[in-house]
């Protein structure tokens, strides 16, 4: 695989403050939404993020996109350093699919002017040279040339997703961030929508960095695999060595929890215990040593480091601290 | 909760001051007013400057003003330049004229808006519904003078029913046609008002095990619905009370009433400011006063108002 | 036509409403060219010829709704004062709905401070009953059309910042305008291809409804002597003079009266259906 990275994430933080009162507001504590999280993503990968919904994977991929400011930490990105002010050539670079297409969509704009929004913040492009564009890409994602005039709420949830792809992807970007982009579509039409991805994906040559709270999608649709709980990464891996290999005890009980299509295998499941812990008040060790069944006395009390065990695979587990160096 | 109350008391005061300062230097920065008030006249410059003097007009705008502040807490609250008394003697006059045709306008509000309310509901979608509620928009857009002109040229003029304006003796037929003038608008949105609000609450569950247990429809309405159902009525109907109180200027004016309507109108066509910039002060408090009040009942019978402070 | 319905499905215009959109129209022209039809000098007194009777009390009578006190023809004060009326709460209605909207666009936007005190402001206005601020301007200003118009937007523009403030912070957090900003347009760009675009219709329903309001504030405070003045002429005007002669000549107030009441609920009625057919809910549902 190329190993040129496109995006790097190191040490990103983001607190949110929690304020009370009603003119002089005092600050009573923070919500560690994404706390120390470093990662890469190579040219042509499909980096799947995977965690329960409040594990801060929205928050991240806000970030990236800069429409969230970090606390602490930097993401680079083409070798530039990015955040909320990102400059536009690089801005272009770097789209994103949004999770809910009924209320990202403008209401007031018919589906051509949606589509071509990015063209017009980013180019100045005739009416001819846009349609040059806009024709090959409706083809790809499966939208008809007709619907052009239409309005949004004309379109069903699987197309109205179709017509944010087309949006995402009329610049070429270099990354596409994917927030949950089928979790609010039927299960039938998230196939659709997934094999759809994958076949952009070849077509355009894209990197996609794709966020889901649902490992069977993740597994899916992703080449590698990061699982975040509670705004920390626990387990990065290549698909096929985290489903071969599982290590962290969370990502075994996310593992064991895919619905298997044979009634003939029966695999044991590993219910979770008790609820996410509120970000507000986290444990000081291991964020999941409260749910965690092979917790030790060490996970209560300190963090564990993300330490490879094999040539790509992290985890943040001291069940697996012995003979790994730490690395990131 | 301490301190939800705190605010709102705060932000009232404030409130009827921004309006009272607002008004204050408004009047005073557009004109003199003794140069109105001598227009027709043709007086001699030493009596205008005399008239300023005894007027303290002379003085620096900062003192008026803090003179003027000062003496609506001590009482004083000036003097009219057209009748030349102290303007809280022009109101103590005619005020109780004012608040006794709004205390019955209230009353015929409460007691004919939100049973007609109530009886649209009980027929909802029927003929009677429909003829109420047709009659109630009709009522909800009607301006105050035109109507006050339609009563007065049909049960004045033409039926020589009732006086057509100002007050004599026997003093309840004096009443009739200003309360009917005034009383239309906030009647017809009370029963509009009542009657949407008790179809909602009329649609609740809690209401259809009511129905199940067989109690017929009218005693779910009236035991059940209506004392959920008023509460908004109530907090709207305060919030009206700005327009009620523009309109019962009018309509003291088409009346011929004596209150403190036709006494600003009055004066405002006069230049009197002491009268008008008082007079603001009076309806802007009283504006203020009540919403505040509402707010803060609202306050304390909505729980979740009271836990967000 | 052949298939009313079928025209109505077409067009979504009901039949009663087509009919009050053009006959307020067909309104609004007429007394727009009061002045081509009927060019008259409003101050030209006609002693002689005043109180004529309306041609409904004397089929003879040249004069269709008869003359007022001064001799002058009632129709074509009519249609001068209807005029008057229209254009005055017409300006005013434009001028509230713009200071009215840049008010709440820029407390929706900028949120903090100049939020608590512009949202302050609504609340000293609200506090004074519009007739009082009609009262205090004319007693300030002195009674002519620019007043009036100056308490329109004075009075007419908080309920129009409500609005837009309201509909600017639900609208902030809406997806679409984070989809905006994820492909980089500027706050320019999203203010008004996105932002403005979505207001639009619940304002311009406001606006159609509040003008029945401005328009019976200009008659009123006509009526009262605080507007127009004559020989210059409005409805409230025209009600306020005709209201001497209601024993005798009760249709110089009357007809007046009924020209203002007509252009209200056309306006009212019009606007409710405007607004149920500008609501993108109920849009959906069809």
């Amino acid at each position: 695989m190329n190993r040129d990275i496109i995006l790097s994430v190191s040490g990103l933080k983001k607190y949110f403050p929690v304020r009370r009162g009603l003119i002089l507001q005092k600050t009573v504590g923070q919500v560690k939404a994404v706390d120390d999280v470093s990662f890469q993503v190579y040219r042509g990968e499909t980096l799947g993020i995977i965690g329960e919904s409040g594990c801060g994977k929205t928050t991240l991929a806000r970030m990236i996109m800069g429409l969230e400011k970090q606390t602490e930490g930097e993401i680079t990105f083409l070798g530039k350093k990015i955040d909320t002010e990102m400059p536009a050539d690089l801005r272009k670079k770097i789209q994103m699919v949004f999770q809910d297409p009924y209320s990202s969509l403008d209401p007031r704009m018919n589906i051509r002017r949606i589509i071509e929004e990015p063209l017009r913040v980013h180019t100045k492009l005739s009416a001819n040279e846009k349609r040059q564009i806009l024709l090959p890409l409706l083809k790809n994602v499966g939208i008809d040339e007709n619907a052009l005039q239409k309005y949004p709420h004309e379109f069903s949830g699987g197309q109205r997703q179709r017509i944010g792809i087309a949006r995402a992807l009329i610049l070429q970007p270099e990354l596409l961030l994917c927030d949950e982009p089928v979790s609010a579509l039927d299960v039938s039409i998230q196939a659709q929508i997934l094999n759809l991805f994958k076949d952009l994906e070849e077509t355009y040559h894209l990197t996609m960095i794709f966020v889901s709270h649902d490992m069977s999608v993740i597994r899916h649709i992703s080449d590698r695999i990061i699982v975040m709980y509670l705004g920390q990464i626990m387990e990065i891996a290549p698909k096929k060595e985290l489903f071969d290999h599982t290590l962290h005890p969370y990502s075994q009980a996310l593992m064991s929890a895919i619905p298997v299509a044979d009634p003939e295998r029966q695999r044991a499941r590993i219910p979770l215990k008790g609820e996410i812990p509120s970000p507000l008040n986290a444990p000081p060790g291991c964020p999941f040593s409260g749910r965690c069944a092979k917790a030790k006395e060490i996970c209560h009390c300190q963090k564990p480091g993300l330490r490879h065990t094999s040539a790509q695979h992290y985890v943040a587990c001291h069940l697996f601290a012995e003979g790994c160096e730490e690395t990131l | 909760m301490k301190r939800y109350v705190l605010m709102r008391v705060l932000k009232a005061i404030l409130t009827i001051w921004f309006v009272y300062t607002l008004v204050f230097f408004l009047a005073r920065l557009t004109g003199d007013p003794v140069e109105w008030m001598t227009a027709a006249g043709g007086a001699s410059e030493e009596a205008k400057q005399q008239l300023r003097h005894n007027l303290g007009l002379d003085l620096p705008l900062s003192t008026q003003y803090i003179r003027s502040l000062a003496g609506l807490f001590t009482g004083d609250s000036g003097n009219s330049y057209y009748y030349a008394r102290p303007v809280s003697e022009l109101f103590a006059e005619r005020i109780g004229y004012t608040l006794s045709l709004g205390g019955i306008v209230f009353l015929v509000t409460i007691f004919i808006g939100v049973p007609l309310g109530v009886f649209a509901a009980v027929k909802h979608n029927r003929p009677a519904d429909r003829l109420t509620m047709a009659v109630a928009i009709v009522g909800n857009t009607m301006p105050n003078f035109v109507l006050g002109i339609l009563l007065i040229f049909f049960f004045s003029l033409k039926l020589r029913m009732f006086p057509s304006g100002n007050i004599g003796e026997p003093l309840w037929r004096y009443y009739v046609l200003p309360v009917i003038a005034l009383a239309v608008v906030p009647t017809a949105s009370a029963a509009r008002l009542t009657r949407s609000s008790l179809l909602d609450v009329v649609r609740q569950d809690y209401l259809d095990s009511a129905r199940a247990k067989g109690v017929r429809e009218w005693k779910v309405i009236f035991k059940h619905g209506l004392r959920n159902a008023l509460i908004p009525v109530i907090t709207i109907l305060g919030a009206q009370l700005s327009t009620l109180i523009g309109g019962s200027v009018v309509v003291e004016t088409v009346f011929a009433w004596p209150g403190i309507g036709t006494l600003i109108v009055n004066s405002a066509q006069q230049r009197d400011f002491p009268v008008v910039v008082f007079g603001v002060l009076v309806i802007a408090s009283s504006v203020t006063i009540v919403n505040l009040l509402v707010d803060l009942s609202y306050g304390l019978l909505d729980p979740r108002i009271r836990d967000s402070y | 036509m052949k298939n009313p319905k079928r025209y109505r499905r077409q067009y979504g215009i009901p039949i009663f409403i087509l009919f009050l959109i053009i006959t307020f129209v067909a309104i609004m022209i007429l007394s727009l060219l009061a002045p081509v039809i009927a060019p008259v000098d409003l101050a030209v007194t006609d002693l002689p010829n005043r109180l004529k009777d309306p041609v409904f009390r004397d089929p003879d009578s040249p004069y269709l709704f008869g003359t007022d006190d001064l001799g002058r023809d009632l129709a074509i004060r009519l249609l001068y004062g209807t005029r008057t009326t229209i254009m005055i709460s017409f300006s005013g209605m434009i001028i509230a709905t713009a200071i009215g909207a840049v008010f709440g666009i820029i407390a929706g936007l900028c949120g903090g401070t100049v939020d608590i005190i512009i949202s302050f402001l609504t609340d000293v206005r609200l506090s004074v009953p519009t007739t009082f601020i009609g009262i205090i301007c004319a007693c300030i200003l002195g009674a002519n059309s620019f007043t009036i118009i100056l308490v329109i937007a004075l009075t007419g523009w908080s309920s129009f910042c409500r609005l837009v403030r309201s509909q600017i912070i639900q609208l902030k957090h809406v997806k679409f305008i984070e989809s905006s900003r994820a492909i980089g347009a500027s706050g320019l760009r999203i203010l008004f291809e996105h932002i403005l675009v979505n207001i639009a219709s619940p304002l311009i329903v406001q606006a159609t409804m509040s003008l029945s309001e401005f328009i019976l504030l200009e008659s009123t405070l006509s009526f009262l002597g605080l507007g127009i003045q004559p020989p210059n002429t409005s409805l409230g005007v025209l009600v306020s003079t005709g209201r001497n002669y209601m024993l005798t000549q009760w249709w110089l107030a009357i007809i007046p009266s009924m020209v203002i009441i007509l252009l209200i609920f056309q306006i009212s009625l019009i606007g409710d259906w405007l607004r149920d057919k500008l609501d993108p809910k109920l849009q959906n549902m069809t």
